[in-house]
């Protein structure tokens, strides 16, 4: 459990300083972007490019702090309880979306980005689809492991 | 559950009561009541043998299949 509640620290971190980070680029760019309507002319999606990687940034926040509120109950409850299924399963679903959303954006942008640019980010994207996915399978072990546990309990 | 626990039948014959029959046969009163009230998954063999030892049965006192 020492482990479980590093990482959940360890999280923690990682959303506040992702938040600061949302804070900060909604204050600096998303805003005066929007309300001086800024043009870009290198950018496809001019004046929406920050607002856009906000969003996604905002996207993989609510993921990552699913997870959070999953290790949270995992914590309080021991490692097979409901809630936490169900928060992985969902954070698991937001990771999934980030990533497609992420491929979209990338398409979309394709012109703007190098070659090695646009591999890295595809990977990342990628990378976050795997992570999904093994979110989605956790909270499935999680499922089964909640079934074995509850009839062990009424084993008498 | 098609099958019936007579836990509380046999209990009320031999004049026992629910908590000394769990000391006896060393599982929490908590326990028994789900025994008792059909709630449990399942029984282990260890189990069903000290309650019959201590209920002075055989385990068909105790458990009835009966088709839902």
């Amino acid at each position: 459990m020492k482990k479980v509640k590093l990482l959940y620290r360890l999280l923690v971190f990682i959303n506040l300083l992702t938040f600061i980070l949302i804070g900060t680029q909604s204050i600096m760019l998303v805003i005066p972007d929007i309300y001086y309507s800024k043009v870009y002319e290198n950018h496809v999606l001019g004046a929406f490019n920050n607002l856009i990687l906000t969003g996604l940034l905002v996207i993989i926040l609510t993921g990552s702090f699913k997870v959070q509120q999953g290790i949270k109950h995992i914590i309080k409850e021991g490692f097979f309880n409901s809630t936490s299924e169900l928060k992985f399963k969902h954070s698991g679903l937001i990771f999934i979306v980030f990533a497609c959303c992420r491929f979209l954006y990338i398409i979309i942008v394709i012109r703007e980005f190098k070659l090695s640019e646009l591999i890295n980010n595809s990977i990342m994207a990628f990378l976050v689809i795997l992570v999904g996915i093994g979110l989605l399978i956790f909270s499935d072990f999680i499922k089964n492991g909640g079934v074995l546990k509850e009839e062990n309990d009424l084993t008498i | 559950m098609p099958i019936l626990v007579h836990l509380d039948v046999m209990l009320a014959k031999r004049k026992m009561k629910s908590k000394d029959l769990a000391e006896i046969i060393g599982i929490t009163t908590a326990n028994l009541s789900i025994l008792k009230s059909g709630k449990a998954k399942a029984v282990r063999f260890s189990t069903l043998e000290a309650i019959c030892k201590a209920l002075d049965c055989q385990p068909a006192d105790i458990l009835e299949y009966t088709e839902d």
